[in-house]
């Protein structure tokens, strides 16, 4: 049932990618932006914990098939809607306030920086069909809504941000979580759901935030933890790991070696040494044994992405790496501060700089290539199979479209790197 | 501002049109056109020039039989150079359809493209041009002429008064209203259609005045009133009581007067089709984006209420965009050596776009290397073709010596140049929004500002016979505080100075006694504090006060003899509503004065000497 804006017609939630989302590359080129976790959460949960039943979404229209299989929607309705940017961040305490804006049915569009972040509008005035992320902001501004005084909500706008933000949303959003859901307390600090094994030799500190397992997690021997931390449903938590403050690991991940201050999305493996700081990790990723990123620089100074037309300050003294989904990365792979990794790159040695997606990035051995789409999806294949999952068409398809968007960050030949 | 003219029935002829669109002169005089539908066939005849002097007997019109009906055009440029190509009527590919049209189509652009991808060719530059082509597009699909009619103005988007003949139906005039005005005038076996009643006079007393939404089919043997929807709508017959001179002043006893009240719809067509909010910025489609990335400082050139205008721009230039500027009078930049430093701007501005002194300045830019816009009312003139890029204003002809709409306009334009800067270079997309706002209630508060015509009067009687006045401001009203001193010189010709409010106290209040009444501009918000200072210094010392204070502000109202309200806005936008109280004061002192408020003594509209 709806909760919302009962009392008249209920205002429907919509999730909608703008036009303004390649600074979210390479995180948003193989999810939608609501799909985004950042702190044990994404946006399309709090949206649709809000609202009570899916929201609708408007995401471009290559993801649109995935979306519809993994995000249920709801169907976008003639009557009001409450607009939000699927680049908001997802803090539950915006669940009130998504509930409260569509509750009070007042017109109004709010702007964060140089998006809109959210508009109510009413029942009566025509929505464009098809809606799209290039055509929704301009209508939106067009239909002259009134300003709201506020910025409303905070948004990513860059990909870096996802780890900013984890930090200050973390403790939030993992209390929400228990508020909502049903564990039990194994330690104090400790919460556990269902079919939750942990090794009797694990260590836990709850000092700064609780550790939450969900179900079916195994946790294995000498492993270590520093509260606040997230593990998804079904993933293992490998002997003498070391999860450290603001780790959350999505669903069936396996998790070795030291983690701090990091988003892990589901379906990816650490299983092995290497230090995993201050970052965003895709689905699908493994990263291989002795793999490290560094999160501070040597000078202690602020971050400063590099981009090939521009640099961008990040405001972060610590900032790890931004892997793209499907990347993997070699024995002993080390990532300097601050670099980007593309969708479906394959790392090896010494990352010094950011490396385009469908990359075979072996500089340290003289060699930089393009990475085939038929072999990323022929990997992608053998990587779902090995966790059961049936590769359909519009997984390869994806990686097809994702290849042909991100083909100008390539400017090198197809040459397959000789070790 | 254009000025059409229709008339279907008995006596159709170029010469009864030619004599429609004379008297339609003051409305635009670029270019003019006419257009006979005899017998299955139009014929077209456009020149550039006045109209004044032509005389239709020495015209060839081609026509084939006796004509039905006819439409005939003056023009005042606004998209399109003044050129034959660009006059009215315009007329689709098959050559049976022609259009005249007063206003401007905001989506034309769109159209255009449309159209020609569907095969249409243009020959014109102008917005107009669109139209026949889209009811010619119409008609490969409607059953008949005037739903092919109707289907093309729903889709235009902007001000128009539109009048349509089509050879396949010479005896029918098809007419529409969205945001220009358009009278019917009913005769014996004939009905005519004007942009005003000063064409129909000669013919009939009887009109019918269309509303926006409306459209007319005229015959020579009455007319039907339609909704763009078809549905018939009723409309009242009324009687014109009065003169022509009256009709071409619009029924005020001066062209001053009646451009001060244009100033709602003026302000209007200087913004109109240029807000892109989807950006929260302006689209100026006559300067080049690639120069605005480029610029780092501007240069104002500019003569009289210009210059004013300037001084404001000078304000919105360095609030909203962060851009360096200056402001020179022309007449000082082609002497002083001005230095221009690489990526300069110089924009010159000029309503008539003749002004001798700022068009020297234009050249000795250009011969410094700058690049230059020109922010000018007259399609065409020396100052645009000189620039090769700018904006126009699209104030409609300003037929006073006084310049007054034409300021309010380019402040607008100014405010549109500033905020697509601003947008630029960080301007929030936030702040952006909050200005386009804005701008856009403009209108409106100027109409609520003219409406208090009477009571502004009252006031002005009681001073005038003062023969010293000081006016003062601060930030962007001290410019405004210069024009509002200006006028009550030009046309009053009583002595009246601009000072800033700070630098009174460096001398100018040496001038203040009960005699010397003193015009305080407290319209801002951020300065508002210090102009009550100022307030209390002149009490002090026995001046009386006329205050410009924003709505609501009963201490400032408490303070002084009399208080004009205005609306609250912006402040980089409070001048372009403060000066219409000023304008009014001024001209009503003007004519209690008894002078000649259109045509002061000594004074030319455009100064073209030195």
């Amino acid at each position: 049932m709806d909760v919302m804006g009962s009392e008249a017609a209920p205002a429907r939630l919509v999730l909608f990618e703008d036009h303004l989302l390649s600074d979210m590359n390479p995180i948003a080129l193989t999810r939608p932006a609501f799909a985004v976790t950042c702190a044990c959460a994404t946006l399309y949960d709090v949206a649709a914990e809000a609202a009570g039943v899916p929201p609708a979404w408007v995401v471009r229209g290559y993801l649109a098939a995935l979306a519809a299989r993994r995000y249920p929607a709801s169907p976008l309705g003639n009557g009001p809607k409450l607009f939000l940017n699927a680049s908001i961040v997802p803090d539950t305490r915006y669940a009130q306030k998504f509930c409260e804006l569509a509750r009070s049915a007042k017109p109004f569009v709010a702007t964060a920086g140089e998006r809109v972040s959210a508009a109510f509008v009413p029942a009566g005035i025509p929505v464009p069909r098809p809606l799209t992320p290039e055509n929704i902001t301009p209508w939106l501004l067009e239909a002259k809504l009134p300003l709201h005084e506020e910025e409303l909500f905070h948004t990513f706008d860059h990909q870096f941000e996802v780890v900013k933000f984890l930090e200050p949303l973390f403790v939030t959003n993992v209390q929400h979580r228990l508020r909502k859901g049903t564990y039990r307390e194994l330690k104090p600090g400790v919460f556990a759901a269902d079919s939750v094994t942990v090794a009797d030799s694990a260590a836990f500190h709850v000092k700064e935030g609780p550790v939450v397992l969900e179900r079916d997690v195994e946790v294995r021997d000498f492993t270590y933890f520093e509260g606040p931390v997230h593990v998804g449903a079904r993933s293992r938590v490998i002997e003498r790991a070391s999860l450290k403050e603001n780790v959350c690991v999505g669903e069936t991940c396996k998790i070795g070696g030291e983690v701090e201050a990091s988003i892990v999305e589901s379906y990816t493996n650490k299983q092995h040494h290497g230090f995993l700081g201050h970052s965003y990790v895709g689905s699908w990723v493994n990263l291989g044994a002795g793999t490290s990123n560094s999160d501070l620089k040597n000078t202690y100074g602020e971050v400063r992405l590099e981009f090939p037309h521009r640099r961008v300050d990040t405001g972060m003294q610590f900032l790890g790496c931004v892997i793209g989904d499907y990347a993997k990365s070699a024995i002993n792979t080390s990532i300097f501060t601050g670099k980007i990794i593309g969708v479906s790159s394959m790392l090896y040695g010494a990352i010094g700089s950011n490396v385009p997606s469908f990359c075979n990035y072996a500089r340290s051995f003289g060699q930089i290539t393009e990475c085939p789409v038929d072999q990323a999806i022929l990997v992608q294949k053998r990587m779902f199979e090995r966790r059961g999952i049936p590769q359909t068409p519009e997984d390869a398809e994806l990686l097809r479209t994702v290849f042909d968007l991100t083909r100008a960050e390539r400017l090198i030949t197809d040459e397959p790197p000789a070790l | 501002m254009c000025g059409i003219f229709g008339y279907a029935g008995e006596g159709a002829n170029a010469e009864v049109l030619i004599e429609g669109i004379k008297r339609l002169e003051y409305r635009g005089y670029d270019s003019w056109g006419v257009c006979v539908a005899c017998d299955d066939q139009l014929s077209l005849l456009r020149r550039v020039g006045r109209i004044g002097g032509v005389d239709p007997a020495g015209l060839t019109l081609g026509a084939h039989g006796p004509c039905a009906s006819g439409i005939a055009h003056t023009r005042w440029a606004t998209h399109g150079s003044p050129t034959e190509a660009n006059a009215h009527p315009h007329a689709d590919c098959a050559g049976r359809i022609a259009v005249i049209h007063n206003g401007i189509i905001e989506n034309h652009a769109g159209l255009r493209a449309t159209l020609q991808g569907k095969g249409h060719v243009f020959a014109s530059e102008t917005d107009t041009e669109v139209i026949p082509h889209l009811i010619e597009e119409f008609l490969k699909s409607e059953p008949s002429f005037a739903a092919a009619f109707l289907g093309a103005m729903k889709l235009l988007v902007g001000a128009y008064g539109i009048a349509a003949v089509y050879a396949g139906e010479p005896g029918t005039i098809f007419v529409a209203r969205h945001g220009s005005p358009i009278v019917l005038g009913l005769g014996r076996n004939r009905t005519l259609v004007a942009s005003d009643p000063a064409p129909l006079v000669a013919h009939t007393r009887e009109v019918i005045y269309l509303d926006d939404g409306e459209a007319a089919l005229l015959h020579g043997d009455g007319f039907e009133t339609k909704t763009l929807e078809g549905a018939p709508v009723s409309k009242r017959v009324q009687q014109i009581a009065f003169s022509l001179p009256d009709i071409e002043r619009g029924g005020f006893p001066h062209f001053m007067l009646k451009e001060i009240t244009e100033q709602p719809e003026s302000i209007h067509n200087a913004y109109r089709g240029r807000i892109f909010r989807a950006e929260g910025t302006a689209k100026l489609g006559g300067v080049d984006e690639g120069l605005l990335r480029r610029v780092k400082r501007c240069h104002i050139v500019a003569c009289g209420t210009s210059w004013h205008a300037g001084l404001i721009g000078k304000y919105l230039m360095e609030t909203l965009a962060r851009v360096p500027t200056q402001v020179s009078f022309g007449s000082e930049f082609r002497y002083a050596h001005p230095v221009l430093e690489p990526d300069t701007m110089v924009i010159a501005i000029s309503q008539s776009g003749e002004t001798v002194d700022t068009l020297a300045g234009v050249r000795e830019a250009k011969l410094m290397g700058a690049d230059t816009i020109g922010i000018c009312n007259v399609v065409g003139s020396s100052i645009a073709r000189e620039c090769g890029k700018g904006i126009y204003i699209h104030a409609g002809p300003e037929i006073g010596v006084a310049s007054t709409k034409a300021f309010t306009s380019q402040l607008v334009v100014l405010s549109l140049l500033a905020v697509h800067l601003g947008r630029m270079r960080g301007l929030s997309l936030r702040a952006g929004l909050l200005f386009l706002d804005a701008l856009e209630k403009l209108p409106e508060q100027a109409q609520e500002l003219i409406a208090q015509r009477e009571r502004i009067r009252e006031i002005a009687l009681r001073y005038s016979k003062n023969d010293n006045f000081l006016y003062i401001g601060r930030l962007f009203e001290y410019p405004t505080a210069l024009e509002g001193a200006l006028k009550l010189k030009e046309i009053s010709y009583v002595h009246a100075e601009g000072v800033q409010a700070a630098e009174m106290k460096h001398g100018p209040i040496a001038l203040i006694e009960p005699s010397v009444p003193t015009v305080v501009l407290a319209a801002q918000t951020e300065i508002r504090d210090k102009m009550m200072g100022n307030i209390h210094e002149i009490r002090a010392r026995g001046g009386s006060i006329i205050v410009v204070a924003q709505e609501g502000d009963t201490e400032a109202a408490s303070l002084a003899e009399d208080v004009i309200f205005v609306p609250k806005t912006l402040d980089p936008l409070v001048p372009i509503l403060s000066v219409i109280p000023l304008q009014l004061f001024a001209y009503s002192i003007a004519v209690a004065r008894g002078r000649d408020v259109d045509k002061p003594r000594n004074l030319a509209k455009s100064v073209t000497v030195e």
